[in-house]
C-alpha cells in the first residue's frame, strides 16, 4: 500500500493548466465588459444626474413645484429663506408628502406626519427621519436638482425598491 | 401522378427525405403513452408556445416598448389593428394555459416517478424550462405599462432585491436603475422576445431529444 500522496506533473499538463488560465482570463474580460454594459449609466455616476426643475419666474414666493429626480417623487419649494428641494416620499411608510400652504407644513396624509419645508425636519407624527433634501443650484433664470445632499439615500431607496 | 407527389418526388431525389422522415413520423408510441390523455401535457404546452411564438411575433410589430407608447401601443393593437384583439388575447391566454399545462406536466412526471434514472437529466432541463416560462410571464407582464404591470414588475424586481449580496446588483441590472422606467421597458422588451425565446429553443430541443432517446417512461 502506498500511504504517500503524489502529484505528477507533466510538461503537457503544465502547458494545459496555463491554456486553461489564459482562456479564463480572456473570458473574465468578456463577463466584465458584459457587466459593465448592462450597468446602469445613472447608477454608475453615484445615482445624480443634473436636471433642470422649473424656471425661476414660474415659482414664485410661496409656491411649490413637484418633480421626479431619480425616479422619485420630490418638491421645489419657494420659501422666504430661498428655495428648497426635498425628496417627498414620506421616510415613515412612502406615502407622497405634500405641501400645505394654509399651516406652512410638508404634511403626509397617511399617519398625519408634518415636516419642517426650510430644513425637511419632522415636526410631528411617526416619520423616523427628515425628508431626504436634494442639492440645487440656481443659474441662468433656472433651477437645477443636482444630487441627493446624503448619497447613501440612492442606495436605501435601491435596497427596497419593492416598497413604495 | 399527382402534382403534390412529384413535388415530393422532387425533393426525396435530392435529399433523400424518406431515409429522414420515416423514421420521425412512423416512430412508434407506447399503447400506455397514446390512450391516457396525462400523457397529452408537455404536448399542449409546446402547442401554447407554438401559439406565443406566431401571435408574438404578430404583437411585435405594432408594440412599441416605451413608456410613452406602450400603452397606447396595446390599446391600438386592441381597438384599431383588425383581428389585433384576438391575437393578443390568445397570446394572453396560450400563456396562461402554457402554465398551468407545464405545471400539470411536471406534477404527471413527479407522481409517476418518471424522473428517475435514466432521466434525472431530463428532468432538471425540465424544471429549468419550467423557469423560462414564468421569467416569461414576468418579462412579458411589464410590457402593457399599466398600473397591474408597474406594481408587479415593482414587487417582483423587489423580490429579486432582497436576495442576500447579490440582490442588489441583480435588481440595478434588471431595471436599469434605481426606479422602473424606460430603462426597464426595453430592457424587459429585450429579454421577452430575444433572450427567453433563444434559451427556451435550445432547451426543448434537448428536452425532446432526451425523450426521443431514451423513451417514453411506462406506468411505475
Amino acid at each position: 500500500m502506498n500511504d504517500k500522496i503524489t502529484f505528477t506533473i507533466t510538461r503537457r499538463k503544465l502547458t494545459e493548466i496555463l491554456m486553461g488560465l489564459i482562456a479564463l482570463f480572456f473570458a473574465g474580460g468578456a463577463l466584465a465588459s458584459i457587466l459593465k454594459y448592462l450597468w446602469p449609466p445613472s447608477v454608475a455616476k453615484g445615482g445624480s444626474a443634473e436636471i433642470k426643475i422649473a424656471n425661476v419666474d414660474e415659482v414664485p414666493t410661496g409656491s411649490v413645484r413637484k418633480f421626479m429626480f431619480n425616479g422619485k417623487a420630490s418638491i421645489l419649494l419657494h420659501m422666504p429663506a430661498g428655495f428648497r428641494a426635498f425628496g417627498s416620499v414620506c421616510t415613515h411608510l412612502g406615502c407622497i408628502a405634500y405641501w400645505k400652504p394654509e399651516e406652512n407644513l410638508i404634511f403626509c396624509p397617511c399617519h398625519l406626519g408634518n415636516f419642517d419645508p426650510n430644513t425637511g425636519a419632522v415636526i410631528s407624527g411617526p416619520p423616523p427621519s427628515p425628508l431626504p433634501a436634494i442639492d440645487i443650484v440656481v443659474k441662468e433664470g433656472a433651477i437645477y436638482a443636482l444630487k441627493w445632499k446624503d448619497p447613501s439615500y440612492v442606495k436605501t431607496i435601491s435596497f427596497y425598491a419593492g416598497a413604495a | 401522378m399527382n402534382p403534390e407527389d412529384k413535388i415530393y418526388r422532387w425533393f426525396d431525389e435530392r435529399f433523400k427525405l424518406k431515409d429522414l422522415l420515416t423514421p420521425i413520423i412512423k416512430h412508434p408510441a407506447p399503447e400506455y403513452a397514446v390512450t391516457n390523455p396525462l400523457y397529452c401535457l408537455g404536448g399542449i404546452a409546446f402547442l401554447c408556445f407554438l401559439i406565443l411564438i406566431a401571435t408574438g411575433v404578430f404583437l411585435a410589430m405594432y408594440y412599441k416598448p416605451t413608456p410613452l407608447e406602450a400603452y397606447k401601443s396595446v390599446e391600438h393593437i386592441m381597438t384599431a389593428v383588425p383581428m389585433g384583439s384576438l391575437v393578443r388575447s390568445l397570446h394572453h391566454w396560450s400563456a396562461n394555459t402554457m402554465i398551468a399545462a407545464v405545471m400539470l406536466h411536471m406534477m404527471r412526471i413527479y407522481f409517476m416517478g418518471a424522473y428517475k434514472k435514466p432521466r434525472e437529466l431530463n428532468w432538471v432541463v425540465g424544471v429549468t424550462l419550467l423557469l423560462i416560462t414564468t421569467t416569461f410571464g414576468f418579462s412579458g407582464y411589464l410590457l402593457p405599462w399599466d398600473q397591474l404591470a408597474f406594481w408587479a414588475t415593482k414587487i417582483g424586481t423587489g423580490i429579486a432585491g432582497s436576495i442576500p449580496v447579490i440582490g442588489e446588483y441583480i435588481s440595478l441590472i434588471l431595471v436599469g436603475g434605481t426606479d422602473i422606467g424606460a430603462e426597464t421597458m426595453t430592457r424587459f422588451f429585450a429579454i421577452h422576445v430575444m433572450i427567453l425565446p433563444i434559451t427556451i429553443a435550445i432547451l426543448l430541443l434537448l428536452h425532446f431529444a432526451m425523450v426521443r432517446i431514451q423513451g417514453i417512461s411506462g406506468r411505475l
